[in-house]
């Protein structure tokens, strides 16, 4: 017995293996201690923020840091009314905005809040022509500019670019990030649960009032059940005694289970204009009486969709490219998931440095520097 | 499916046999991962097949239509019994957040408006006078 596995027949366990498979799992039950105070430890939100305004339950929040700052067209970061926004700054290394903090942006980030049932009638109206005019309003009065730059990640993104399409002369750079724009393509599987055949968003919301966050969870949940439900947890076992892996899974599993509600008015608008009628590309949606016409976005715009989004797939982000009327303009397709994009390793090795450089070339560098 | 199994069963099956593989407990552990994302790619693929077909998807729409009807007498019933004790029901709260709501529209367009008309004013006055010191980036008149 040379205590390895024969060659012929690897699944075979040897009584080494067994051994070895005893000793591994007493050294994860040693580790439970340290899995539990990592739960109870969690932090999410790498760099501090202060509100610098709020509109109802909508809140501005100021990245506080004591980086110089190099541009003084602020950076204004958008992101989905699905789940909370901290994903863009989950913890030290895995953050987006502290790219943009680093090259030198005064950086704000738009907390949607938490709707409650009072909330059901805010739609792409008030979650648009209301809020996000005012927050940017208030930013080009706040810092004496005349335009903001605007990156919007997943819903965040479509509802940048509506934005940017209304208000072209208050954006200086667009950056999406898997933001979808054009649903003609049916073949993925979220394009398939929403199908007008198959969900009824009108009775959802009827019943109600918002789109529940336990519905929206178990959604995107079953978008990759094998992954979401086994495999995480497999690899999770055999990590738990890395304090590291615990701190950037806690993390993670704390922002997957932040599920908020979407007010009803907006979800039943998107779903039904956006994702099943397709009406944002082809320049039908309305917002307020004001037509959507993608074709007056005119400034730079950094398109960044993810390879592997199971989400928001490349096809439904990379049309927007193609309508804009912008002459400076730019897609990348990067190999990661549709989290990946923001927490990934790579991604923030990689692209963002890159998307930071960017923004960068296209915005004016501080008067107060240059004096 | 069995193309998308081919590359890592074949990947498995290479580490296992030909003399690639060495004994060492690295390489067995290396094959038993290799193995075990074979399987779950594998049941991965066949969950995403099995939520395609027509079967799930009337059966997801046939649960959330009960799920929605069971809703929808809960909330009838909660609404009666509201009524029966004069309580105000969630009918009721909406109404009122649904003036409200209405009536923050009109004033805000109304202000909006005014706010138009006191730009138009300001640069009919500029034009008159020479530039103003201050300039406006509100930007708010007949924006809404």
């Amino acid at each position: 017995m040379t205590g390895t596995a024969t060659p012929w027949a690897p699944w075979v366990m040897t009584p080494a293996d067994m051994q070895k498979a005893w000793t591994d799992f007493a050294r994860k039950w040693a580790a439970m201690p340290g899995v539990i105070e990592a739960a109870k430890n969690t932090r999410v939100g790498a760099t501090p923020t202060e509100t610098a305004f709020a509109i109802d339950k909508i809140r501005l929040l100021h990245y506080v840091t004591d980086c110089p700052q190099a541009f003084d067209t602020p950076l204004l970061v958008v992101f989905a009314l699905i789940n909370r926004p901290y994903i863009l700054d989950l913890r030290e290394g895995k953050s987006v905005v502290r790219h943009f903090i680093d090259a030198g942006f005064d950086t704000y980030n738009l907390d949607w809040g938490i709707p409650t049932h009072g909330d059901r009638h805010l739609g792409m109206r008030d979650y648009i022509l209301r809020y996000m005019d005012g927050m940017v309003d208030h930013l080009r009065e706040k810092t004496g500019q005349d335009q903001v730059n605007l990156l919007g990640y997943c819903m965040g993104g479509s509802m940048g670019a509506m934005y940017t399409a209304l208000f072209p002369e208050k954006i200086k750079n667009l950056i999406l990030l898997a933001a979808p724009v054009d649903w003609t393509n049916r073949d993925h599987l979220l394009a398939r649960f929403t199908d007008p055949d198959y969900f009824d968003v009108d009775r959802l919301i009827d019943v109600h009032g918002n789109a529940p966050a336990d519905m929206l969870q178990w959604s995107f949940t079953l978008l990759k059940p094998v992954s979401n439900l086994v495999e995480k947890y497999f690899n999770f076992y055999e990590h738990m005694d890395d304090p590291k892996y615990l701190e950037n899974f806690f993390a993670m599993e704390t922002w997957l289970n932040d599920n908020i509600p979407v007010a009803g008015a907006m979800f039943r608008e998107f779903v039904k204009y956006c994702m099943q009628e397709n009406r944002l590309i082809q320049g039908r949606l309305e917002i307020g009486g004001r037509r959507v016409d993608l074709q007056r976005i005119q400034c730079p715009v950094l398109n960044l969709m993810a390879e592997q989004d199971h989400l928001v797939p490349c096809g439904l982000s990379a049309p927007l490219n193609d309508v804009v009327s912008s002459t400076d303009k730019k897609a990348v397709r990067f190999p990661a998931g549709h989290i990946g994009m923001a927490v990934g390793s790579k991604a923030n090795r990689e692209l963002w440095p890159e998307a930071a450089r960017w923004l960068s070339e296209r915005t004016d560098p501080s008067a107060r520097k240059n004096a | 499916m069995a193309q998308k199994m081919a590359p890592g069963a074949t990947g498995a099956a290479g580490t296992m046999g030909g003399g690639a593989f060495p004994g060492s407990q690295a390489a067995h552990d290396a094959t038993m991962k290799a193995m075990r994302k074979t399987f779950f790619d594998a049941w991965a693929q066949q969950c995403e097949e099995f939520m395609r077909s027509e079967a799930f998807l009337q059966a997801m729409k046939q649960s959330m239509d009960s799920a929605l009807a069971f809703r929808e007498q809960l909330n009838k019933f909660m609404g009666q019994a509201m009524k029966d004790s004069p309580l105000p029901t969630r009918e009721d709260t909406d109404a009122i957040l649904q003036s409200l709501h209405a009536f923050q529209e009109r004033v805000l367009d109304r202000i909006d408006a005014l706010a138009d008309r006191v730009s138009r004013l300001e640069a009919a006055s500029d034009a008159n006078t020479g530039p103003a010191k201050g300039k406006s980036r509100t930007g708010k008149g007949g924006n809404r």
